[in-house]
């Protein structure tokens, strides 16, 4: 890490920092902070369109009209399409209508001053995925009953793939985007290596279970040590945010599920998915869309496929993510 | 199984790439709105030295990129030839050491806001938590030996807040000699109990030299902390 360019900020609820190799020469700096800045950009936008918890987001916009087809942005309707897909490919188990389940458990409080907001109507907590309908011709969203969309597993995601394809379209081949633990790797570090990264031990805060190396892919963690809901709500049946919509409770399966994908997106919303499916199902799921993945169990027994390099190995994406059209 | 493979991974692309092809302009916007209204937010983050204090850049004066190219349908993505400045920013800097490399003290440092040239007289009170995130991180007397000759931290008690969308953390640090003698968890007013980070204090800064590059599955509260550590320390310069 001799020669390195970073630049972070606040947003999401996280750190956000963006990591340029390179960079010593002090033309080089401007440019880098140029492209940064633009990469940052990305996730001011997307929280803008997609956090739940803004109340003039476009999303929590959306939430307040039931029944009448809501003209959407690009951003908007294709994270809801993607969303949504991930919830019928896994039949349910991603559910991007949690809203008002969270909402009930506590994690409904404005991050900086920790007030309570209230976004949408009642809903009766009923909701599901299959209450959105998307118009994919005039670009609209309807709402069928009331509810919240929850974009949070995917938001983040996709303002990390932006951040990168920035970056990527800006010329850059080795940088990292780091999301409060939800990464991005291209190329190689300052060192010349491929990027390492440490996966944290699900139950011992300081320490990490696994590490290996990573070139052109993103690394999402989701784990049930994350916002630890103690003592927050009325629903004491959540204890953490990974909720399986299908019971309205706390998934227990997995202590922490690490999915390796060419897009943070994927990688997020399938790992999620696979958390609540549990190491098995979950598992599966991940293989069958040709990802990788750690599953690490509440006993610490640990589950991968086989495509998860050995300590110290090397992970090498088939190609930057941002470049690729289509995997098919 | 096959025939449903990569099915939502070339759906995750193709959003990707819409929505950038969409949003291009509105996120350049974006980002300078972000560079002039959110500066206090903003910091520089620098593991090492430079020669100088960055020029401020100015987003808005930026040379325009050609925003039809970002505008251009998909399918030329996959050709664009890259250009060369990560190439070539890249290696060759590591052969020729800058003598303020020689610092390679991890340090944080932040550009100054062109538009804000002096602190304005409205700085927030004690009691609000300050929103500016500007920040110089050394590391902690426990971490390796590396002494930050410059910038030495200031002796003294300084706290900060760190935010998650749950609450604030305020951490206070002890700095002895010009080092992190001690950081703890002065206030937690996050909606969960803070006694589960209870063990971060001793690590977070020390994270500035990880042996891993990075740790996924990092918290909302570990950042936050660290955050206000990090806030804390900035005080401290």
């Amino acid at each position: 890490m001799s020669d390195a360019f970073l630049l972070s900020t606040a947003s999401m609820g996280t750190v956000v920092t963006i990591h340029i190799v390179g960079g010593a020469a002090s033309s080089d700096r401007a440019a880098h902070h140029r492209a940064a800045e633009r990469a940052l950009g990305w996730f001011r936008e997307v929280e803008r369109v997609c956090s739940r918890f803004e109340p003039t987001s476009e999303v929590s916009q959306l939430s307040s009209r039931v029944g009448e087809a809501v003209p959407a942005s690009p951003m908007l309707f294709a994270a809801t399409h993607f969303a949504l897909a991930v919830a019928e490919e896994t039949g349910g188990a991603f559910d991007p209508t949690l809203g008002s389940l969270l909402e009930a458990a506590g994690f409904n409080h404005e991050h900086r001053s920790g007030w309570p907001v209230r976004i949408a109507p009642a809903t009766n907590g009923a909701a599901s995925f299959r209450d959105i309908e998307l118009d994919a011709d005039a670009h609209t969203i309807t709402l069928v009953r009331p509810l919240l969309l929850d974009l949070g597993a995917v938001a983040k995601g996709l303002a990390i793939d932006m951040a990168a394809k920035e970056l990527d379209d800006n010329g850059y081949e080795n940088f990292a985007v780091d999301a409060g633990g939800d990464l991005y790797f291209a190329g190689k570090n300052a060192a010349g290596e491929p990027w390492s990264v440490g996966l944290r031990h699900p139950r011992r805060e300081a320490d990490i279970i696994e590490e290996f190396r990573v070139s052109n892919s993103a690394v999402c963690t989701s784990g049930d040590y994350e916002r630890r809901a103690v003592g927050g709500g009325d629903n004491t049946a959540i204890e953490h945010h990974i909720v399986d919509p299908r019971t309205g409770t706390s998934a227990k399966r997995c202590a922490s599920v690490t999915t390796l994908a060419p897009s943070a997106m994927v990688a997020d919303a399938l790992g999620t998915a696979a958390f609540v499916l549990g190491p098995i199902d979950g598992l599966a799921l991940l293989e069958r869309h040709g990802l990788d993945a750690v599953i690490i169990t509440p006993a610490l027994e640990r589950t991968a496929t086989a495509g998860v390099p050995a300590a110290g190995g090397v992970y090498r994406g088939e190609s930057p993510t941002t470049g690729r059209m289509s995997a098919g | 199984m096959t025939p449903i493979k990569n099915n939502l991974v070339a759906l995750g692309s193709a959003a990707v790439v819409a929505v950038y092809a969409a949003g291009y302009a509105r996120t350049r916007e974006a980002a300078e709105r972000f560079s002039v209204e959110d500066s206090q937010r903003r910091q520089e983050y620098e593991r090492h030295a430079q020669p100088a204090p960055v020029a401020p850049v100015p987003v808005a004066a930026e040379p325009t990129k050609d925003t039809s190219a970002h505008a251009a349908p998909p399918a030329r993505e996959t050709v664009t030839p890259k250009h060369t400045p990560a190439k070539t920013a890249s290696r060759p800097h590591d052969a020729a050491p800058k003598a303020a490399d020689t610092a390679t003290t991890p340090r944080v440092e932040v550009a100054s806001k062109p538009a804000e040239p002096t602190p304005p007289a409205s700085t927030p009170t004690p009691v609000a938590p300050t929103p500016e995130m500007t920040f110089k991180v050394t590391p902690p007397a426990s971490a390796d030996s590396t002494t930050d000759a410059d910038k030495p931290l200031k002796d003294g008690i300084y706290s900060g807040y760190g935010r998650s969308r749950h609450g604030d953390i305020e951490a206070t640090v002890s700095i002895k000699n010009g080092k992190i003698a001690e950081a703890f968890i002065s206030q937690c007013l996050t909606q969960y109990s803070c006694s589960w980070i209870a063990a971060l204090p001793p690590q977070v800064v020390a994270r500035q030299s990880a042996e891993v590059d990075y740790i996924s599955g990092a918290t909302q509260s570990t950042n936050a902390f660290y955050y206000a550590v990090v806030a804390a320390l900035k005080k401290a310069k």
